[in-house]
């Protein structure tokens, strides 16, 4: 596959990814250097953001895609939009009609936000002091940062407004997806790629898993996503903005959950070598300590996250062993459930199975297979290892984790399609 | 010898009953979150989080307005206060014991501060304040 297959984001989804990244991690380096979070600094960070987004990725936007982009009209299409504008509203009508109240999104974020907002900064007791409740006291903090910036910017907490934060990133997910498949399907098919995508029933339950719900979920697969993508178009193309793009998406994931980290190593893997090593050393280095910092800083504050077992032993291994079945099933289960994914993993993994079987997977799609098969592997790897009740962890998370993976196996199923 | 596969008319096809699933899926969504919506318009935001949480949240708010937001509380009690330390904040909720009768103790030992947990049928208990 030449690398012009691989689209670049459209602008607004890059300015909309790097401002989302940079401007949190600049509040929270004003917080390590004592500045605090309040309205100059909110809305100072968000310019420069702005700012950093046009400077080093302005004029990204790709060239107009091949097939079907010119037809100005069909019934595809007008269906697809009618689809996609009916989901929106709905998220629209589920977001502003009640404040946040899915358990995360108080308890993980929401509860951050506001002592961010209040005090204007994590170093507080609130944070630093174990003796005082405060769930997940070491959780990223993208999410709490860009929440508390927009009560400063708005002046007070308002728990319902803020969920339209949730709102553009489930917008930018599906723009990226779309973006993604619009070179290779055409309009038509990307559309209706990205509606299929985008109205999975799960994304609109009353459930953490709804997409204004206020968890994290689609902001994460938003980043990863867009990291992995990131990453091949650096690989092939060699492309500076690529690898910077990717870098910060990186950055994104890893300041949202804490398993970014992680994750993170497979697109800079896949997106470094030594060439790119050599020409954008001063990129990366930037890279590199702002991730220390968070990772330092991360390393510094009280833990009381239940879902890391605190020994490795004989017994822990047991354990994890006789978990392997009721993992194992719970994927599968989780991926074909119809009141959550309706049928958009038997459509994606049959295109990608009939894709395998006459040997049509390209080198970035077999990466992108590849990056998926290593996410799935670490999910894995924290249930059989988590300290928790395994049936309980898994009907509260599972369906959570497989938003994550959706993005990239869309994609993967639409550069398959057009091979088959 | 060549193999057999389907048309991309017959991928079109799944593609197209993919997408009604999905829609007739979110017609439903979409009534339950109007009734919603219907349920919730005019009210308060508390009011909201009352028709949300119900009692808990009816006990957190009757808290809030006797606790002054200075204060500082301790958790005695066996659950884990992750939803009442959430609204009671900027109230600094301390963690107590998870041993329920060691109330009266920290009662003893912080005097001023407030001692809460929960009661029976998880109603929220608090004692506690300036004598």
């Amino acid at each position: 596959m030449s690398g012009s297959r691989l689209a670049p984001f459209p602008a607004w989804v890059t300015a909309f990814a790097v401002a989302t990244v940079v401007a949190p991690f600049l509040l929270f380096a004003g917080n390590l250097l004592g500045l605090p979070l309040g309205r100059a600094t909110a809305g100072g960070s968000l310019l420069l953001a702005v700012l950093v987004a046009h400077a080093r990725f302005g004029g990204a936007a790709g060239p107009a895609p091949e097939r079907g982009a010119r037809r100005p009209w069909s019934w595809t299409r007008g269906l697809c939009l009618l689809l996609l504008a009916f989901a929106a509203a709905t998220a629209l009508l589920q977001a502003l009609s009640l404040p946040l109240y899915h358990w995360d999104a108080l308890v993980l974020y929401g509860f951050k936000a506001k002592v961010l907002f209040s005090a204007g900064t994590f170093r507080t007791p609130a944070f630093l002091d174990k003796g005082i409740v405060s769930p997940n006291a070491n959780y990223p903090l993208l999410i709490p940062y860009l929440e508390a910036g927009f009560y400063a910017l708005l002046g007070r907490v308002d728990e319902r407004l803020v969920r339209l934060i949730f709102f553009a990133y489930w917008l930018a997910y599906l723009a990226l997806v779309h973006a993604e498949l619009r070179r290779p399907l055409g309009e038509d098919a990307a559309l209706a790629a990205a509606a299929l995508l985008g109205t999975a029933p799960l994304f609109f339950r009353d459930d953490a898993t709804q997409a204004v719900s206020g968890s994290v979920d689609v902001a994460f697969a938003f980043y990863w996503t867009g990291a992995v993508l990131a990453a091949l178009r650096a690989r092939e193309d060699g492309d500076r903005r690529g690898l910077e793009l990717c870098l910060v998406l990186v950055l994104g994931g890893l300041f949202t959950k804490p398993h970014g980290l992680a994750l993170g190593l497979i697109p800079v893997g896949l997106a470094l070598s030594r060439r790119s090593l050599r020409a954008h050393g001063p990129s990366i280095a930037v890279f590199a300590a702002a991730a220390a910092a968070w990772v330092w800083t991360r390393h510094l504050l009280p833990d009381n996250v239940d879902y890391v077992p605190r020994t490795v032993g004989a017994s822990m291994l047991t354990a994890a062993w006789s978990r392997v079945p009721v993992v194992a099933g719970a994927w599968p289960r989780e991926l074909f459930r119809r009141d959550h994914w309706g049928l958009f993993w038997v459509l994606a993994l049959a295109v990608i199975a009939a894709g395998a079987a006459r040997r049509r997977l390209t080198s970035p799609i077999r990466r992108i297979l590849l990056a998926l098969g290593a996410q799935l592997l670490v999910y894995t790897a924290v249930y059989l290892a988590a300290p928790n009740e395994i049936g309980g962890f898994l009907d509260s998370t599972l369906s959570r984790m497989t938003i994550h993976l959706s993005g990239l196996a869309a994609v993967a199923a639409g550069w398959t399609f057009e091979l088959l | 010898m060549p193999t057999r596969r389907p048309s991309h008319g017959a991928w079109t096809l799944i593609l197209a009953l993919a997408l009604a699933v999905n829609a007739a899926l979110l017609v439903r969504s979409f009534g339950a979150a109007l009734k919603i919506a219907r349920a919730a318009a005019g009210k308060t935001v508390d009011a909201q989080r009352l028709m949300m949480y119900g009692g808990l949240y009816a006990d957190i708010a009757a808290l809030r307005e006797r606790v002054p937001e200075t204060a500082t509380l301790w958790w005695v009690s066996p659950e884990y206060p992750w939803l009442v330390s959430y609204f009671l904040y900027p109230r600094v909720l301390r963690w107590g014991s998870p041993d329920a009768s060691a109330r009266p103790e920290f009662r003893r030992e912080h005097p001023g501060d407030w001692v809460v947990g929960f009661g029976p049928r998880g109603r929220l208990w608090a004692a506690g304040g300036p004598e």
